[in-house]
């Protein structure tokens, strides 16, 4: 056993101080979903605007920022599920309890920021959300 | 000659670890340890289901997947049961207020430590840099000497009329340490990217919607590419020099005035949570008894000052 894993299994692993190193993020990210259910009614879902957010709003909040962050990188399937799962709990039908999800997709938008001297203005923070950066589709096992 | 050189760095061992000068900040680590973790896990509070349960965002089966090997988890033993969860929420909630109260400081350390672990390895999404700074401040704080001041544990022991043992603050060091590793490691990481190098990293930090923009910042001066240059070559510097600098004598004082200096700046731009606090509390320990007498005096020269001024004015 190596002392890296020693060190994670009595929880005093460290790895390397990233803090916006090597590079920096260069792009904000959002997750926008679709409830689809069986009549054909779609909710709609999306990762609250954190710039629309107070300052309290966004203390309360850090966790919501890390976690969206965090799985926004994280390419485990499994993962991706489960945030449908949560997605489609909180997505109640409008009119019927009864009818059942179908599926729900999700899909990651990025505004990647233009590099410096560019000759366009933009506006801080940079919100034009026009990549696509990937898409999920979850479908309960019958 | 060698044994002259033994004896010699004998002696430095010694004074490193044992001279004791950092004794008088034991409680107020403790305190302000189990303070900040207090915030930190009041914001954690109105989520705990959403975070660690089964009925949130990440089943602990899929939790296994982002951990790595051989990390372990508390809440794994029934992560079905929202009830458990709750009760290990709770559990590690009033011993941190017992940790801030000093009472059995020790047993409450070493708890608090085992309950960021578990809480850290459940949900590894939602914890960062900041959460590794908390949890690595709760394992050595549980080898500083704790509960003598500012505790229940030391009025106890004034009661039965026990005698303050004689304690080594040598653990203390192991703040100082970390401290300056995260600075070193971090700026060396910065110099083998491109964003700092060429300074263009605030330019693009300052275009993030969560993160950056806590407070308002007046005027249009993040616009100027000069000034997020400057901004990002003085951060790499500050980064590269403060572990140095808080370690010599004549910088010392300096260091820490700046450091303190650029983590509240840090923070009003930026939105890191907790993390500059815990970095503040961390610089603590670099501080002497002579600084803290030197605080005090400058706070009451201050006060005559303005006293005399008011009083002139009435």
């Amino acid at each position: 056993m190596g002392v890296n894993s020693a060190l994670y299994r009595v929880g005093l692993s460290q790895g390397n101080w990233h803090l916006f190193a090597p590079g920096v993020d260069r792009e904000n990210t959002k997750i926008e979903g679709k409830v689809i259910y069986e009549d054909g009614e779609i909710v709609h879902w999306s990762t609250p605007d954190w710039s629309d957010m107070s300052i309290v709003g966004r203390i309360v909040n850090f966790r919501h920022m890390e976690y969206f962050d965090s799985i926004g990188y994280n390419a485990k399937y499994e993962t991706w599920d489960d945030l449908s799962v949560y997605v489609a709990s909180i997505s109640p039908h409008p009119f019927d309890d009864s009818v059942a999800v179908q599926s729900v997709e999700l899909e990651q938008l990025v505004a990647s920021v233009p590099p410096p001297g560019t000759d366009v203005e933009i506006q801080r923070p940079y919100l034009d959300f026009k990549s696509h950066l990937g898409a999920h589709k979850w479908e309960p096992s019958k | 000659m060698v044994s002259q050189l033994q004896d010699r760095l004998k002696g430095y061992w010694n004074q490193f670890f044992y001279n004791n000068d950092k004794l008088f900040l034991c409680d107020s680590l403790r305190i302000g340890f189990a303070f900040l973790l207090l915030v930190n896990l009041s914001v954690l509070f109105p989520n705990v289901e959403l975070w660690f349960s089964e009925k949130g965002v990440l089943s602990y089966e899929s939790s296994l997947l982002i951990l790595d090997k051989g990390m372990l988890t508390i809440l794994g033993l029934f992560p079905e049961s929202t009830m458990f969860i709750w009760v290990c929420f709770l559990l590690f909630f009033i011993q941190t207020i017992l940790l801030m109260f000093g009472f059995y400081s020790r047993v409450q350390a070493v708890c608090v430590f085992i309950w960021i672990v578990s809480f850290q390895n459940r949900n590894m999404f939602v914890f960062d840099g900041e959460d590794v700074v908390f949890r690595l401040f709760a394992f050595f704080l549980i080898f500083i000497p704790l509960g003598y001041g500012f505790s229940l544990d030391g009025l106890s022991r004034k009661r039965s009329k026990t005698s303050f043992t004689q304690s080594n603050a040598w653990a203390v060091r192991f703040f100082q340490v970390q401290i300056s590793v995260i600075y070193l490691s971090t700026a060396l990481l910065k110099l083998k990217g491109h964003d700092w190098v060429s300074g263009h990293a605030m330019y693009y930090i300052s275009y993030l919607d969560d993160l950056f923009g806590k407070f308002p910042i007046p005027g249009k001066w993040l616009d100027s590419l000069f000034v997020t240059q400057s901004l990002s070559w003085f951060i790499v510097l500050f980064e590269l020099l403060i572990p140095f600098a808080l370690w010599l004598r004549p910088t010392r004082r300096w260091a820490i005035i700046v450091a303190i200096g650029f983590h509240l700046c840090s923070d009003y731009m930026m939105n890191l949570f907790l993390f500059h606090w815990i970095m503040l509390l961390g610089l603590m320990t670099f501080t002497t008894v002579e600084d803290w007498t030197a605080v005090k005096k400058l706070i009451v020269n201050l006060r005559t000052i303005l006293f005399k001024s008011s009083a002139k004015q009435l």
